[in-house]
């Protein structure tokens, strides 16, 4: 499983010891569990991470403000349909077959209309 | 085994073909990904288990190698998701893995001994066993057998919520047994109870390839139900007509998909569905037939207070009114009166009114925490019922009132099996003399063993802990030291000399923080188990990894208890005639037990449901299906529950039967329900509402999510939301820290101006995963009086910058 413990975030083995000596009474930040000490990046400001496992939907490396997902446009797809060029060294990911409805292929199917809910962001 | 992805396999992807299945009423195609997922990660084994977060109930494929989960993929064959997941569910491989799991029985010790103020430390099993039992024995001698308490939740998979409620009910004699499904469906099923007399939606997830409008009433679907709304993104992109409407408080990301975002004032949802009502029954939209036929209306006491008082007491009167009594009742809340109350444009009114009332429009109306955390939560239920009810939209294809839930087992577990202090399974409760009479036959203990009064409730259950009336309370697959509402209260009650704190869970958290003993637990495909979903589907999986180190399943920490507090019988004869399974891994507690113990408890569980409306299929039928949706009835689930052709219950020719209300005509009720004001309104002292709930990274009190880097990395940690306009007035800039401060508590959290929730001014939104800003100490735990759930939506605070 070492190969998923990637990056960012602390894991230690001392959390149980944190956790398990402190006496009981009012909390302290000391006692606090501390496997997720206060992180002060906020949504936004966080890098991505690499794809933890093949079939994991890749997360968005870029920040999405602008970026709505309404009936009338989708930000997303703006660049990912075709996998623009951005021109800065840059091609935006298309998107694979997967999320495009059988019936008409052309379309991006409806249930995978939503990028953000199996994308994870870095931003807000 | 390939550790990464290359850009160059990545794109060969792309010339993969798409496979395409039928499933349930739609097309839906194989993502490519996950069919590679299969070729690049050979030697896989591969089996289905329901996702371990939400109500939706998505099924994964468990992806295991070397015993470890590896990888997940949506579930093609399943009818909820249809091959797809959403972050939290592509996080699955990560939860049982974080570097802090627990592993070994932990005491709190001071020279070798047992000491409240000592330090956790490592035990055996049989060490720790021993104490829960002796002190659990020393409550019930002291105080009787309500002072010893169990705390589950919606997590629990139904084996052992059914095993808890008989070990508490038949075998210590005590309804002390609760779950945190109190604070998130209470309202939901009061809400049912007295509209319905059953449980759970009539509907299910095929309503929304049908419903031509959607109107949410407090319900952030975007971010907590990401399948759900998947399913409603692609209606509306098929279907230029239909459209959704955004009831909410603030703005969130389900607007982004609405005709129009309708801003209410907290607490004046009571309003706006009177003041439809008013509307349907001036203009005559209503279904006088329908009404006539299937109908009763009803009236309960009013002014019914806030559960604000210790040992706080309410019962409500019904009394029978009718359609004239109604529309009396409904007569104040006019356009111009429901626009004070709540800030909703009088023409917005009247074109909610229009949808509900124009007979071709089918309507789905779906609620979650923003109607069930309600100090009026029954009644708001019980008033987006009358809606559909006065215009016939109920139990048809695509017309559904539809209660979401938040946890993987909420219904499954909570509310099927029954694990609240008044409930008993298949909607029985202890005050009935005939449901306590059919639960001892069952359980095969004498007449007289369940108790007849309910305890406890959960905010009333840590109250007594406080008071010294609850001696000893265990928790199980939750966090309540982080859940609760008013939590510096409840925290000081669980660290008082003489209280005995147990946790069974599976990381450090707020409340192994304050446990007395803290039990390790297997989680999810460690164990075999079955969760219920929100419509109604009830979904089993198998064993598919070990537990680390120690942990052992709730189940066995269950079943061993019960030894040691001398009801092994109780349970050996569930269990007979139940052979282990050959040929594949048994759970610690059928191992334990030499018998198929799941098998044993489902099959006498599924007794108590048959034959009145909550059939279950037997239990081999379900490890081989994607799920049934209840009543089972000849192996055949029911889409749609009181209407003639999907429903075996209804009568031949009745059309439609509401037959939860057999003993008064089957009919269901149209109640009168008023607007009153929640008990904490923003003053000059404490000028903010405060909302707390959700995001769609984290989930609950974020002991899984938080350990999976996508997902924290995400969203690191809680922010408070704020309107632009109330951050200039107070010279704040977002990821500035600031400190918000009710009566009951104080926190420091940083701001987020102009993020996905922008809350309407005078509005604070604060998540609750985060065990660094704890929200609770601040919200208050004002209850609903019929359901007895807080209210997490409402509370005042004020906002300072911290320099």
């Amino acid at each position: 499983m070492n190969r998923f413990i990637l990056g960012t975030v602390v894991l230690s083995i001392a959390v149980i010891a944190s956790a398990a000596d402190k006496k009981p009474g009012k909390p302290t930040k000391e006692n606090r569990p501390g496997v997720n000490r206060w992180n002060d990046q906020s949504p936004g400001s966080t890098k991505p991470l690499p794809r933890p496992y093949p079939g994991a939907p890749p997360s968005v490396p870029h920040g999405i403000e602008g970026l709505a997902i309404t009936r009338k446009s989708n930000g997303c797809i703006d660049c990912h349909l075709e996998g623009t060029d951005l021109g800065d060294g840059h091609v935006a990911t298309k998107i694979p077959p997967s999320h495009f409805d059988p019936k008409a292929k052309e379309e991006l199917a409806g249930t995978r209309y939503q990028c953000l809910q199996c994308h994870a962001t870095v931003s807000r | 085994m390939k550790q990464r992805i290359t850009r160059r396999e990545f794109l060969q992807w792309g010339g993969l073909s798409v496979a395409a299945v039928t499933v349930g009423g739609g097309l839906v195609a194989l993502n490519p990904f996950e069919a590679a997922a299969e070729e690049l990660l050979p030697g896989l084994s591969w089996d289905k288990a329901p996702c371990r977060f939400c109500g939706t109930g998505c099924s994964v494929m468990v992806g295991v190698e070397k015993g470890k989960v590896v990888a997940v993929k949506g579930d093609p064959e399943s009818p909820v998701n249809q091959g797809a997941l959403c972050e939290k569910g592509y996080a699955l491989p990560f939860i049982q893995y974080g570097a802090d799991r627990l592993t070994k029985p932990m005491i709190r010790k001071k020279n070798g001994k047992y000491d409240k103020r000592g330090k956790l430390t490592e035990a055996s099993w049989d060490e720790a066993m021993s104490l829960v039992a002796a002190k659990a024995k020393e409550a019930i001698a002291a105080k009787g057998p309500s002072a010893a308490a169990m705390f589950g939740s919606g997590q629990w998979t139904i084996w052992e919520g059914y095993a808890a409620s008989k070990l508490w009910k038949a075998g210590l004699r005590s309804n002390s047994l609760e779950v945190n499904a109190r604070h998130c469906m209470a309202s939901a099923v009061t809400g049912f109870m007295t509209t319905f007399g059953i449980d759970e939606p009539m509907g299910s997830y095929d309503d929304f390839a049908h419903a031509d409008v959607f109107i949410l009433w407090g319900a952030n679907m975007a971010e907590m139900h990401p399948i759900l709304w998947a399913k409603i993104t692609d209606r509306l992109l098929q279907n230029p007509a239909a459209r959704l409407y955004n009831l909410t408080t603030m703005s969130n990301r389900s607007s982004d998909m609405a005709a129009k975002e309708i801003l209410f004032t907290p607490q004046s949802d009571l309003a706006l569905a009177n003041g439809i009502a008013r509307l349907l029954l001036k203009k005559g939209t209503i279904d006088e037939a329908f009404i006539a036929k299937h109908c009763a209306f009803k009236r309960g006491k009013e002014n019914i207070g806030y559960g604000l008082e210790d040992g706080f007491k309410f019962k409500d009167e019904p009394a029978a009114t009718d359609l004239a009594a109604l529309r009396e009742f409904v007569e104040p809340y006019t356009p111009a009166r429901v626009q004070e109350l709540s800030g909703v444009a009088p023409e917005i009114l009247e074109e909610l009114a229009a949808v509900y009332g124009d007979p071709k429009t089918k309507v789905m109306s779906l609620w979650c925490m923003g109607m069930n955390q309600h100090t009026r939560g029954t009644w708001i239920n019980n008033l987006v019922y009358n809606l559909h009810l006065l215009t016939g939209k109920i139990s048809s294809p695509g017309n559904s009132p539809f209660s979401l839930t938040g946890q993987p087992s909420a219904c499954g577990t909570t509310r099927e099996v029954g694990t609240f202090t008044h409930r008993l399974p298949a909607d029985m409760v202890v005050t009935n003399p005939a449901h306590r009479a059919l639960s001892e036959e069952i359980w095969g203990v004498p007449p007289g063993t369940i108790p007849d009064k309910p305890s406890y409730t959960a905010v009333e259950m840590l109250r007594a802990l406080d008071h010294g009336d609850l001696l000893f309370f265990w928790s199980m697959t939750t966090n309540p030291f982080q859940s609760y509402p008013k939590l510096n209260r409840y925290r000081d009650a669980a660290l008082k000399d003489g209280r005995f704190i147990v946790v069974s869970d599976v990381y450090p958290n707020k409340s192994t923080e304050v446990a007395d003993v803290v039990l390790p637990a297997a989680m999810w495909v460690e164990k075999e188990g079955a969760f219920g979903n929100a419509e109604r589907r009830t979904q089993f999986w198998r064993r598919m990894t070990d537990a680390p180190g120690e942990a052992k399943s709730d189940l066995w920490q269950l079943l061993e208890f019960a030894k040691r507090m001398g009801h092994e019988d109780l349970f050996a004869r569930s269990f007979k005639g139940h052979a282990m399974p050959a040929g594949r891994k048994v759970s610690d507690a059928s191992a334990a037990w030499g018998a198929y113990v799941e098998k044993g408890l489902f099959e006498e569980y599924r007794r108590f449901g048959a034959g009145h409306g909550h059939d279950l299929a037997p239990f081999d039928t379900y490890h081989a299906s994607r799920g049934l949706r209840w009543p089972v009835i000849d192996g055949k689930e029911t889409v749609i529950r009181f209407r003639e052709g999907y429903d075996p219950y209804v009568p031949k020719g009745a059309g439609v039967s509401f037959y939860g209300n057999e003993a008064s005509g089957s009919r269901a009720v149209i109640w009168q329900r008023p607007y009153e004001a929640p008990p904490e309104i923003p003053d000059t002292e404490y000028p903010f509402w405060l909302s707390t709930g959700r995001v769609i990274e984290h989930w609950h009190s974020g002991t899984m999510t938080r350990r999976a880097p996508p997902l924290q990395n995400a969203y690191p940690h809680a922010t408070a939301n704020l309107h632009p306009d109330d951050a200039a007035r107070l010279g704040l800039k977002g990821g500035e820290k600031i400190r918000l401060t009710s009566r009951r508590g104080t926190v420091a959290v940083h701001a987020e101006i102009g993020g996905r929730v922008t809350p309407q001014k005078g509005m604070v939104y604060v998540p609750w995963f985060d065990e660094n800003v704890l929200i609770n100490e601040l919200t208050l735990d004002a209850y609903c009086p019929i359901s007895q759930q807080a209210d997490f939506k409402k509370c005042a605070v004020r906002i300072e910058r911290i320099s």
